[in-house]
């Protein structure tokens, strides 16, 4: 296996003799792949399999336009990939270290000409649960789980899944929707357009969208920032002890399901809009020059802060 | 985190002396690295030879991907939408906005918005400075026109980092998929009203705290929008 760690890796071979055909001849090129065309598609997808001997904390990071990868943290020290590439698309990787001993770092470029190209592209990427893994890609599916170390998942559109809690997770897309089954340390999650939805709590949060809505669902969360402009914003899980929770929203609506066990010091204000305690009896006033809402209130031994601001969006606490 | 002898330690500063991690070395590799890094990075290379080596191979490695065949027949047809494209008269060719060009955008952005904050007050049919709230009608201060002290200088900040990151965005921009570019030119609509509605009150009202708050959330969600946006084509 460290012989392979040595080494590049080219895994697509099937361009370089189309490439010197066409320079020679164009159009016999041409009819020839006409011809050829339903065997080529038959053999359009070419097998991927690396294996590398790794420390259990590897770095590995994957580049390019790829259809859909599964990232999976696993018991041994060692990265497998596995899956399809179709043909056009080249794999190439290679390994830090000296390959005397356990890599510390894989790093793979996918090449492809373009995500129509790509999207057949399927990898499975098995890494130890305590490996730090990057990826950045086009439009993409990304299914991530059990992954103990770091992830952070950079991707333009498709959908993003994260079953597990990783010590520091990161996700960043446009048009993506973002799932996230798990408790993360740390939790960075922002979108364009795309959803984002939590199901679970973390100890340091931030969610972003321009339009997307913003939800989180039951687990504790201690300090967190949602912010999104035009998006919904759903919150029902409990403040933790002595945190700090901020939400910002222009003109989406924020919907707030609070604990009564949860201590905490609350301020809701809409610049425009409107403010609905559905929690308990107290009445919110009018704002500042007479338009929109404001509400103050505590509860219990009132250890947490939670800040709501909108512009013109309705703010509804519900118990 | 090695069994080479490289230390774990968090991303940023650091002695000299100590091996960078691995993704450190990648960041390098790539020109990711921001200026102080590199050379702290690079003090450490001098006298590091087997970094030197893992960096070498690193760069081998992406210039070796770099060079990988792109060479892929286009579909049939794809010249034909391409030449319909370029004879369709809305197509025009964007030019490349220089930093003046966007420093005058800025301003007038500013401008344009003070602007508008005393039409908005008109249009609300408040020409004695009230503005409707659930049908009743209260009375306003009159609009002053200038932001709060303190959010000056962020504004300033902001418009100058935003113009920047524009600048990069607008030249990378001819390197995205149009869906890509509709993505993100939407959610820049979404933000520059919700900037200049927020920008528009705060005018009228600069001792809100909670809107001047609002205001650089928005920014911020700007200039972190463009940001991302820039680096995509990185990927690609």
């Amino acid at each position: 296996m460290n012989e392979r760690v040595q080494n590049r890796f080219p895994l697509s071979r099937t361009q370089r003799p189309s490439r010197t055909l066409r320079r020679r001849s164009p159009g016999l090129v041409a009819a020839l792949m006409l011809a050829l065309l339903p065997i080529s598609l038959a053999a359009a997808q070419e097998k991927v399999n690396a294996r590398y001997a790794t420390t259990r904390d590897v770095s590995f990071r994957l580049s390019g336009s790829i259809g859909t990868l599964r990232i999976v943290g696993w018991d041994r020290d060692s990265v497998v990939v596995t899956g399809v590439i179709p043909a056009g698309v080249r794999l190439e990787g290679g390994v830090g270290g000296d390959g005397r001993a356990p890599a510390r770092g894989v790093k793979m470029y996918l090449e492809s000409p373009n995500d129509l190209v790509s999207s057949t592209a399927a990898l499975e990427v098995r890494v130890p649960r305590g490996a730090r893994v990057w990826v950045k890609s086009g439009t993409a599916d990304i299914d991530a789980r059990d992954i103990t170390g770091g992830l952070d998942l950079n991707v333009i559109g498709g959908r993003v899944s994260v079953s597990g809690s990783p010590r520091e997770l990161q996700v960043e897309a446009m048009d993506a929707s973002v799932l996230i089954d798990g408790s993360p340390g740390w939790l960075r999650a922002k979108t364009a357009s795309g959803d984002i939805l939590l199901r679970g709590g973390s100890d340091d949060l931030g969610l972003t969208s321009v339009s997307g809505a913003l939800r989180v669902e039951g687990g504790t969360v201690s300090r967190g920032r949602l912010e999104t402009v035009t998006g919904a914003i759903t919150f029902a899980a409990t403040a933790g002890r002595g945190g700090a929770l901020d939400f910002d929203s222009h003109s989406g609506r924020v919907d707030l399901t609070l604990s009564d066990s949860s201590g905490f010091t609350l301020t809701a204000s809409s610049i425009t809009g409107a403010v609905e305690n559905r929690f308990n009896r107290t009445t919110p006033s009018l704002g500042r020059e007479g338009r929109g809402a404001e509400l103050t209130m505590d509860t219990g031994n009132a250890s947490a802060r939670i800040t709501v601001r909108t512009f013109r969006g309705t703010i509804v606490l519900h118990r | 985190m090695s069994t080479t002898g490289h230390d774990t330690r968090a991303k940023g500063a650091g002695p000299p002396d100590r091996h960078p991690e691995w993704e450190r070395l990648n960041d390098l590799a790539d020109g990711r690295l921001s200026g102080h890094d590199a050379r702290e990075v690079g003090l450490h290379l001098s006298s590091c030879s087997e970094c030197r080596v893992q960096l070498d191979a690193l760069r081998s490695l992406a210039e070796g991907a770099a060079m990988l065949p792109r060479a892929i027949d286009p579909p049939d047809g794809l010249w034909d939408e391409i030449s319909a494209s370029i004879a369709a008269p809305h197509s025009r060719r964007r030019s490349r906005p220089t930093a003046l060009w966007l420093a005058a955008a800025a301003l007038a952005l500013m401008v344009l918005s003070s602007g508008l904050t005393a039409l908005y007050m008109q249009r609300a049919g408040n020409p004695a400075g009230t503005l409707a709230t659930g049908g009743a009608r209260v009375p306003q201060p009159a609009v002053v026109g200038i932001l709060p002290a303190s959010f000056i200088e962020t504004e300033r900040t902001y418009l100058t980092s935003v113009a920047e990151v524009e600048m990069i965005f607008a030249a990378q921009r001819a390197a995205l998929t149009p869906e890509t570019v509709a993505i993100v030119d939407r959610a820049l609509g979404a933000i520059d009203t919700a900037i200049l509605e927020a920008r528009t009150a705060l005018l009228a009202d600069p001792a809100n705290r909670a809107l001047a708050d609002l205001l650089e959330t928005s920014y911020r969600q700007k200039l972190d929008l463009l940001r991302r946006t820039a680096a995509l084509h990185q990927s690609s």
